[in-house]
């Protein structure tokens, strides 16, 4: 079986329970897969050949004595390199992590699948620490994952490999992280579905975090009954994630085909003008099938515009990351990629009363789009409003990662997932955003199986052409900026410990500074003083 | 005829009369306003009293009771506020002129429940702006300075000035204030009172003015330690209105109260860390005196330290409280700053100006000292060590007054989100109230509360008020 790389997670479990197929014969098959195309496609920082071929001999004994545990068991996955794993390295894609000592302690979700069975392949490509400023610089330790659709292109960040290592069979399923749409962009660009789940769903034990009140842990596959199978596999509750949650874990399976008959889907119709049209048409059509299919469509509006959304994300992740990596920032920044090193700065500039005006404004919007969320049963809209921008038009790559519906679920919390809604003229992906109700990941599934079984996307798969074209790199010019407010930023630089800036630096910090405080005020104030924050202290302490 | 000697009762000898009878709620609130009257304009206590809202309930509850509807241990007796709180009807000022003319048109939650418990509130007490301030006095709020019932010349503590005030001198028989970074402990030690912050979640802050979310706290002030087991039974437990409070159940306080400390095991912390200068001889002699009484009833005491020094604790709050009050009050800061007392605008100009990054860094360096008190405490019941270092200082020497607000060991347990509460450990030679601090595991106030009764009931402290009249 020369293709075993195309197949879905459930066709591979199902063949593999059957004993059918072989554990190794399948990971052989995608270690073969990965080194016909990984060279080109760039999907993994590391291979774990060796500790996948053992997994896999372990695998297949323990299901020939009969031990076969699940669909997921003999399962070959890759993860984002921002997911720990005992007596490895982690390198979050950066370079100031290059040579970091093997990991104590594997992630929860990690861990969670390998109990199920699962076999690592390895570590996926990601932008550095999984976040950046939505550009790609090409200056990182490892080059940029490729779009197996078309390698000239982009595979939208952060979870860059996920997108690609599903997309092009180098791995059957693959587990990213989400903070403004890093699992549901490389989805949405690799054609692929891929859920952010509810906040607290999954654990983020033991990832390398980016904000840590914003990070969501999920997986891209190709279908949406390997999501119920995944994310049933890693969903619960975990002692060392003080954000867990202990709502109950379905069987996601269970009612998967069930239908949309009789549900309520809300369509958010008025994002903008921003939405391209291929995108915004097969949202049209995906709701004209869900209509067609029994479910009730009604027009519905988020309680706040998108912008709002995405200054409240914004300022959140700026401050927090520059929190987390503040160490790295004052004393090795030269080693951070370009794209980590911009957000930083604006991290560094961001007030404590625009960061609690944003957490503040969240737990408004939470409540508000929670209200909205409880009207109907689902929602479909947009997600990346554009398809997968080329490498070499670097202009259209920040205009991909930022024009989007993704963070609205980051803010709230809500599951969200993006959904391959077939292809452009040019066989680009198309998508759109199926989300639920809290902890309801149950009904987004079902929605989105209902459509995807629906029309003809799955049977297409990416081919990666044998040679990945050149990029260009974006324009870097430093921009111009008056003598006094260089002389502001740099007073503002010393002031908080941070000297010797380039002059590159200071002018760009100049700009941040503008920049953040804009941002800053943009975040809608709240009427009452007794609007508190999203997340204060709360005891006991989890 | 009102019976001068009434405001004396405490809450538990107050409420056992009612009950027998033998005393009207009309004659104590009576006598509370008598007091008020006779001694409140030389501290003063309160901001706003409202003698005929005192005067209906009163006699509300005193039908209510010879009909023989009793609602419990708390009907029939008078209360007051801080004016944080928000009462129905009555001006939430909050020593600002920001706020002057503003009415309430609701009860904070507190004060429902307590009402609805058949209490009576006599009126508002006095604060400093907003709730705030450094220690420093500047004379240019809205309100006259709370003197010290044992000193008139002195500091009664900040920011819940009038309500230690309030308790001691008698024109209150209990009170509630509220707690940032000691504003129930500090005007408790001043004025010799018990004063109890809660853990975090166990009372609601609905219906106060916030200062700072993460670490409010409301807390009542009482004569006695029975008083407060009282009080706090009846104010605590879970508030949907408040996102911070826990379903956690509400013990029996006051029958927990007679277990005494035989067989207890209790840290001792007398030396706070490096940073703030050592506390006064007096205090610090208190302190060793009331643990060899702790020792003496059968308590196991043992010394210990603190994770973090009391100094870093209190330099962390000042990363968290002025940002986060400057995010309450911002839409007042940009647009009325000038009718800001000093105080609160000089905590906002800081806390407007500090980054995201040191705050957010504040907060994690939080969780490290909750999880290193929590180390402190297993293996121990409750943890003694000092609240204030110093006794009340004089009103003219703003010095000692920010001293005595910051010097202290009580910012680790609003950080940590332990139960503590302050009471008297006795006087100086010049009549001024020394005190200490219990602390306990969260959610476990009944046990501070026993430990603070036995060490109350083997001293005489309780019987000596102050000399105000």
């Amino acid at each position: 079986m020369s293709e075993l790389h195309t197949l879905s997670v459930a066709e591979a479990g199902r063949l593999i329970g059957a004993r059918r197929l072989s554990p190794v014969a399948l990971v052989a098959a995608m270690l073969d897969r990965i080194e016909a195309v990984d060279g080109r496609l760039h999907s993994y920082i590391a291979v774990l050949a060796d500790r996948a071929r053992a997994a896999a001999r372990d695998a297949e004994a323990e299901i020939m004595a009969g031990g076969w545990r699940g669909p997921l068991h003999g399962i070959p996955f890759g993860i984002k390199d921002n997911y720990h794993v005992a007596g490895l390295p982690t390198t979050g894609g950066s370079r100031l992590m290059q040579a970091a000592p093997p990991e104590p302690e594997t992630a929860t979700v990690v861990a969670r699948l390998e109990w199920a069975g699962a076999i690592l392949l390895g570590k996926l490509n990601t932008w550095e620490y999984g976040t950046g400023d939505g550009q790609v610089y090409h200056d990182l330790p490892d080059p940029v994952a490729r779009n197996p659709w078309d390698l000239a292109r982009f595979t939208g960040g952060s979870s860059t490999g996920a997108g690609a290592a599903v997309a092009a069979g180098t791995a059957l399923f693959a587990l990213g992280s989400d903070t403004g749409g890093s699992i549901r962009l490389p989805a949405a660009a690799c054609g692929l579905q891929g859920l952010k789940p509810t906040f607290g769903r999954t654990s983020r034990a033991a990832c390398l975090p980016n904000c840590w009140s914003l990070d969501h842990t999920g997986a891209l596959t190709w279908t949406v009954e390997d999501q119920a199978i995944v994310l049933g596999a890693m969903a619960g509750y975990d002692a060392r994630d003080p954000s867990s949650a202990t709502a109950p874990v379905p069987d996601y399976r269970q009612g998967l085909h069930a239908g949309v008959r009789g549900l309520v889907i809300g369509i958010v119709r008025d994002l903008g003008d921003g939405v391209d049209p291929a995108n915004r048409d097969a949202i049209e059509d995906a709701a004209a099938r869900l209509t067609a299919s029994g479910a009730i469509l009604r027009e519905v509006s988020l309680p706040a515009g998108l912008s709002t959304y995405q200054a409240v994300a914004r300022i959140i992740n700026w401050a927090e990351s520059f929190s987390i990596h503040e160490e790295d920032f004052v004393a090795r920044r030269h080693l951070m990629g370009r794209a980590l090193r911009t957000k930083m700065s604006a991290g560094f500039c961001v007030r404590a009363v625009d960061y609690l005006a944003a957490l503040r404004e969240r737990r408004r919007l939470a409540r508000a789009t929670d209200a909205l969320m409880r009207t109907v049963d689902a929602l479909i809209l947009p997600g990346a409003f554009h398809v997968a921008p080329s490498l070499r038009e670097p202009e259209t790559v920040p205009a991909f990662t930022h024009d989007t519906a993704c963070s609205v679920f980051n803010v709230t919390g809500h599951p969200a997932l993006s959904l391959c809604t077939g292809f452009d003229a040019g066989g680009l992906p198309l998508n759109a955003q199926i989300a639920g109700r809290y902890f309801d990941e149950a009904t987004v599934l079902r929605v989105a199986q209902a459509y995807e079984a629906a029309t003809p996307w799955r049977a297409r798969k990416a081919d990666p052409a044998p040679h990945a074209p050149e990029p260009i790199m974006p324009d870097t010019t430093p921009n111009q900026v008056p003598p006094e407010r260089l002389a502001e930023a740099e007073r503002y630089a010393t002031r908080y410990g941070l000297t010797a800036l380039a002059p590159a630096e200071v002018a760009e910090l100049a700009l941040l500074l503008d920049r953040t405080a804009a941002a800053g005020l943009a975040i809608p104030r709240q009427p009452s003083k007794e609007d508190e924050p999203a997340h204060v202290f709360r005891v006991p302490l989890r | 005829m009102t019976d001068e000697t009434l405001w004396r009762l405490t809450v538990a000898e107050a409420s056992r009369r009612i009950g027998l009878g033998a005393l009207s709620p009309v004659d104590l609130v009576e006598a509370f306003l008598a007091r008020i009257a006779a001694v409140d304009a030389r501290m003063p206590s309160y901001v706003h009293v409202d003698a005929e809202g005192a005067r209906a309930a009163a006699r509300i509850a005193a039908a209510e009771l010879a009909a023989g509807r009793r609602r419990g241990p708390l009907h029939g007796l008078p209360f007051a506020v801080k004016d944080n709180y928000d009462v129905a009807g009555l001006p939430t000022i909050v020593n600002s002129r920001l706020r002057l003319g503003h009415v309430a048109t609701r009860d904070a939650t507190l004060v429902a429940r307590l009402k609805a418990a058949g209490a009576i509130c006599l009126g508002k007490l006095s604060t400093w702006e907003y709730g705030t301030g450094n220690g420093g006095e500047y004379g240019d709020t809205v309100f006259p300075t709370t003197r010290n019932p044992w000193d008139l010349t002195r500091f009664a503590g900040g920011s819940s000035t009038g309500v230690g005030a309030a308790i001691a001198a008698g024109t209150a028989m209990f009170a509630l204030g509220s707690d940032t970074t000691g504003s129930v402990r500090l005007p408790a030690a001043a004025c010799g009172v018990v004063g109890v912050k809660a853990t975090p979640g166990r009372v609601s802050r609905h219906g106060l003015l916030p200062n700072c979310w993460s670490l409010d706290i409301p807390g009542p002030f009482t004569w006695t330690v029975e008083d407060a087991a009282i009080v706090l039974g009846a104010i605590a437990g879970y508030d949907p209105a408040d996102p911070v409070t826990e379903d956690v159940a509400v013990p029996d306080y006051p029958r927990h109260l007679a277990g005494g400390v035989a067989g207890l095991r209790i840290a001792a912390v007398t030396d706070s860390g490096p940073g703030f200068p050592p506390p006064d001889d007096a205090m610090a002699a208190a302190l060793r005196a009331g643990l060899d009484t702790l020792r003496s009833l059968g308590a196991t005491i043992v010394a210990t330290r603190l994770p973090v020094p009391a100094e870093d604790c209190f330099a962390l709050s000042r990363f968290i409280g002025p940002p986060e009050s400057a995010s309450i009050h911002e839409a007042e800061y940009r647009t009325d700053a000038a009718l800001m007392g000093t105080a609160l605008r000089d905590k906002m100009h800081g806390g407007t100006l500090q980054r995201a990054a040191d705050y957010i860094a504040a907060q994690r360096r939080r969780r490290a000292v909750a999880e290193g008190i929590d180390g402190l405490l297993s293996g121990f019941d409750a943890l003694v060590t000092f609240g204030t270092f110093r006794v009340a200082p004089r009103l003219d020497r703003q010095d000692e007054m920010v001293a005595f607000t910051v010097e202290t060991a009580m910012t680790p347990f609003n950080l940590s989100g332990h139960p503590s509460l302050v009471q008297c450990t006795g006087f100086t030679p010049a009549g001024l109230p020394l005190s200490w601090q219990v602390v306990g595991h969260r959610f476990d106030e009944a046990t501070i509360l026993r430990v603070a009764a036995a060490y109350e009931a083997a001293t005489p402290w309780r019987e000596n008020r102050a000399p105000v009249r």
